[in-house]
């Protein structure tokens, strides 16, 4: 709630320049207590109304909902983003999206083993891909093609069925995400 | 009295007194995040082991605590050497963010078109995030995603290099960086919270010594750089870089009415400004002091080194 003005006020005293008693024609003696105290007059601002453009202030003020997906209609997007197909293709398996409207596609960084040489822990990089239902073997089946024919070496996947997820060890997010795209999920 | 040709020292130095600002005692307060506390070390008369009851409930040793002192823990054992990371906390920082994430952004619609991008923009979509407590002074556009760009923006960060000032200039946007001190920072990630505490908007500083000559350079497209040292530049970008750029008179004249001032931390908004939510009008003060303080003649340059 915003604060009330009064109380913003009164963070604004101002003490008034006492330059003016030098040019007084009241001798010291007369009042010795004026000269020996400095005058200190407190003196409050007052505000009044800016004419400013409000669409300035709307526009720092952040919005409240995610922004709804674009239609596939409105690219290609050259950020490479595709929008899911519509109807979803007829595959076994179905991937969502994030609520981002992104793939699902998670970094995890695991801790492998102590290299005993190095005396430092070596970390495997893997790449997860969540929000699978359906048949999510098929589905691996697919994404193990799909990256070995990419990269030329063979890949491991670890499958949660339970979860509808896939880990994947030795291929870059971005080969998956292609993967996603090229499905048409 | 009237005013004598020698002033002893004691009335020179009440006059100061007289004309500095409005400062009290109770006024003075550190600037955010100067002092931290200290976590408090107990030695409980050393009862930490009698029994094996006593060592499981005891509380037990800080980090680093090497046997018999508590306040020499193993991370304060050994002399440090002041020229190694001695300026680690005066470090600046800035946030990363690609050229490609920027795009994505825009397609994805958390950014509007035609209107200015800046910091405030990008920190309320969540997306980005600065924090000034950190020392993260603004936002580094990267160049990766370059050869992808094709967005025509006006876009305002802190730190940017030439290919990815190339890169927007290219799809026909326009680049400037610009300099925020940690005040205005403050303001700037978060104006919904800065205006919601009825905070005055805080009047931009002037970069810091080190800084000066890379928002002032025309190359680096800086806001205290003069406009016609900035369109030779950019001719001279694309001749390097093997593109057109050309801006309409219309297209210019625009952007001209979306630059913000060097003292502005909001486009639009005078500094010293109070923002009523509630009432959707914006105050400023009428007192001269005030109107001093925070529109002066001569800019205020931050602090820093």
């Amino acid at each position: 709630m915003a604060k009330r003005l009064s109380t913003v006020l009164s963070r604004c005293r101002v003490l008034q320049s006492s330059n003016i008693r030098y040019f007084s024609s009241e001798k010291p003696w007369e009042n010795p207590w004026e000269h020996a105290l400095p005058k200190q007059s407190e003196t409050f601002t007052t505000f009044k109304e800016s004419p400013v453009n409000w669409a300035n202030i709307e526009r720092l003020l952040p919005r409240s909902t995610i922004p709804p997906m674009p239609r596939a209609t409105d690219g290609p997007f050259p950020s490479g983003w595709q929008a899911p197909q519509d109807p979803p293709p007829a595959l076994p398996y179905f991937i969502g999206r994030t609520r981002y409207h992104l793939p699902p596609l998670f970094l995890e960084r695991r801790r492998d083993e102590l290299n005993p040489m190095t005396m430092d822990f070596e970390y495997v990089e893997l790449v997860a891909l969540k929000e699978i239902s359906g048949d999510v073997f098929a589905c691996d089946v697919d994404l193990k093609n799909f990256l070995e024919a990419e990269l030329g070496h063979p890949v491991a996947t670890y499958v949660d069925e339970l979860k509808g997820m896939i880990k994947v060890k030795g291929a870059p997010r971005k080969l998956l995400e292609k993967f996603v795209y090229a499905q048409g999920f | 009295m009237s005013k004598h040709a020698v002033k002893s020292a004691s009335e020179r130095a009440l006059q100061y007194v007289e004309r500095t600002t409005r400062i009290k005692l109770q006024d003075l307060r550190d600037n955010p995040g100067a002092r931290s506390s200290g976590r408090a070390v107990k030695n409980h008369h050393n009862s930490a082991g009698h029994t094996i009851g006593e060592l499981q409930r005891s509380p037990k040793p800080p980090l680093g605590w090497i046997w018999g002192d508590w306040f020499r823990p193993w991370h304060r054992m050994f002399p440090g050497e002041a020229s190694f990371n001695g300026d680690i906390n005066l470090r600046r920082e800035y946030t990363p963010l690609s050229l490609l994430e920027l795009q994505r952004l825009i397609d994805l619609g958390w950014l509007p078109k035609d209107e200015p991008i800046d910091i405030s923009t990008l920190c309320n979509t969540k997306l980005v995030r600065v924090n000034p407590q950190w020392r993260q002074f603004g936002i580094h556009l990267t160049d990766e995603g370059a050869e992808v760009f094709a967005a025509k923006v006006n876009i305002e960060v802190q730190w940017a290099n030439q290919m990815t000032i190339a890169a927007i200039e290219r799809a026909g946007g326009r680049i400037r960086t610009a300099y925020y001190d940690l005040d205005s920072l403050r303001a700037a990630v978060d104006p919904l919270a800065w205006f919601r505490d009825g905070n005055p908007i805080p009047p931009r500083k002037m970069p810091p010594h080190s800084l000066i000559s890379y928002y002032a350079d025309a190359n680096n497209r800086g806001y205290l750089a003069p406009e016609s040292e900035i369109a030779t530049s950019e001719q001279r970008l694309s001749e390097i870089l093997e593109y057109t750029r050309s801006v309409p008179a219309e297209q210019a004249e625009a952007w001209e009415a979306q630059t913000k001032q060097a003292n502005q931390v909001f486009l639009g908004v005078k500094p010293g400004s109070l923002v009523s939510l509630a009432d959707r009008k914006v105050f400023e003060p009428t007192h001269p002091a005030l109107i001093e303080h925070y529109s002066p003649e001569e800019a205020l340059a931050d602090h820093l080194r």
